[in-house]
């Protein structure tokens, strides 16, 4: 029996509350990455990072949770059960592997060791990095997506941020288009990190030679259109790219969207995506976080998916 | 399209352009992986328009409108130019705006 709707959709509005995220973790999970990188706190140009990649391990671990309790016949006592003892719950759902948290750390170091081999300066806003509201906007939460939009655009405003540097395409799409629509004063600028590498003319410091395939995520690809930059990138650095069945515009989601509402059904549609993705190349280049969860735990022991900055990080960087 | 923005008139306005081709069908992720047609967009659109028009809607096709990936795939197919997803997205708020309006706190 899958998760019971109204009670899910009840879970990521309280968290987004009571915590600013979807799911209750410490704020320190969303900055510790940064210390110790020397970012400067204070600055018109911020790295926006819309706390994906932090919380993408827990979403793992809450996703394999919800696996279970939909399989179980009393997945709608279980789930209100567990709402109600939220707390308790929160604890029990959040335990996360260590390795898979430093992994997703990792990729930020490295996107921000790629942005300063550009002439972009940029900070960093550490405890006040904050969630976009993502999830409320694509469940049709709109009233309380209005409330948080307001919240995270006016601290912004009020940290004199002009421009974010995004990282993962539905933060992009979220602070691009639909604050935009949303709250008629918005005015911030905002750019995605492969569109800002991609306009830099950076020098390769090692050439790869490597097949992969490309899996463009459903909201770089059609609603953002950033298709040619990540495989601009990856063939200055030698990578040769095997394009899979369905790509660029035409992509095929991984499925991650509804891990939390059927986490069944979004592993079956991240099944054909993998089997239509490993039949070109086992090496899959993935450019967001929910892409990267979802694809990965389906994946074969022999196939490999890789975040796009691990390559181009080997590529531009020392 | 923010979902209050949204009325009943512009939803039937907008989908009853669909002539139900099923061009967008062969592109959804869900309909490939589920055997009822409601899960596919053109199944989608016509759940949309009885819980409009009629006021008719099943847990079914309730649950058809939130496994929707909103990926924007059948919007790449649509003769009639509809933004298929973007509705689908829309029509979630207005569920929860309406009779399926979950027992938040603060609202």
């Amino acid at each position: 029996m899958a998760p019971p709707i109204k009670e899910i959709l009840r879970i990521i509005v309280e968290n987004v509350i009571r915590v600013g995220m979807p799911i209750p973790v410490s704020r320190r999970v969303v900055f510790k990455w940064a210390e110790g990188l020397g970012l400067k706190k204070n600055s018109e140009t911020i790295l926006f990072t819309g706390t994906l990649y932090q919380l993408v391990p827990y979403i793992t671990s809450i996703v394999g949770r919800l696996e279970s309790i939909e399989k179980s016949k009393l997945s709608s006592l279980l789930m209100s059960f567990g709402a109600k003892l939220s707390g308790i719950a929160d604890r029990l759902l959040v335990r996360t592997p260590r390795g898979e948290i430093e992994r997703q750390y990792e990729v930020l170091r490295r996107i921000v060791a790629l942005l300063k081999k550009t002439d972009t300066r940029f900070g960093y806003l550490y405890e006040d990095d904050m969630y976009s509201g993502a999830l409320l906007y694509d469940m049709g939460l709109d009233n309380y997506f209005r409330e948080h939009a307001e919240k995270v655009y006016d601290r912004l405003k009020d940290l004199g941020v002009e421009t974010l540097i995004t990282v993962d395409p539905h933060t992009t799409y979220i602070m691009k288009e639909v604050y935009r629509e949303v709250l008629p004063r918005y005015s911030l600028k905002v750019k995605n990190y492969l569109e800002v590498l991609s306009s830099s003319d950076l020098t390769p410091y090692r050439i790869i030679r490597k097949d992969v395939t490309i899996h463009d995520p459903c909201y770089y690809a059609r609603y953002l259109k950033i298709v040619e930059e990540p495989r601009k990138l990856l063939r200055s650095g030698g990578i040769n790219i095997i394009e899979a069945n369905r790509v660029r515009e035409l992509t095929f989601c991984c499925g991650g969207p509804i891990e939390s509402i059927s986490p069944t059904l979004s592993r079956s549609v991240a099944l054909m995506r993998m089997d239509e993705l490993s039949t070109s190349c086992k090496n899959i280049v993935v450019m967001c976080p929910i892409c990267y969860a979802n694809l990965s735990r389906v994946k074969a022991v022999d196939t490999n998916v890789d975040d796009i900055s691990n390559y181009l990080y080997s590529i531009y960087c020392e | 399209m923010f979902g209050e923005r949204i009325s009943e008139e512009v939803f039937m306005r907008e989908l009853l352009k669909c002539s139900f081709c099923g061009f967008c069908e062969w592109v959804c992720p869900t309909l490939k992986a589920e055997e009822s047609r409601l899960y596919g967009p053109r199944g989608r659109v016509n759940i949309i328009i009885f819980a409009i028009k009629d006021g008719v809607w099943t847990d079914l096709g309730l649950r058809s409108i939130f496994n929707c990936l909103v990926c924007g795939a059948c919007n790449t197919q649509c003769p009639a130019g509809i933004k298929i997803s973007e509705y689908i997205r829309s029509f979630r708020y207005y569920l929860i705006s309406r009779e399926f309006r979950p027992c938040f706190i603060a609202k």
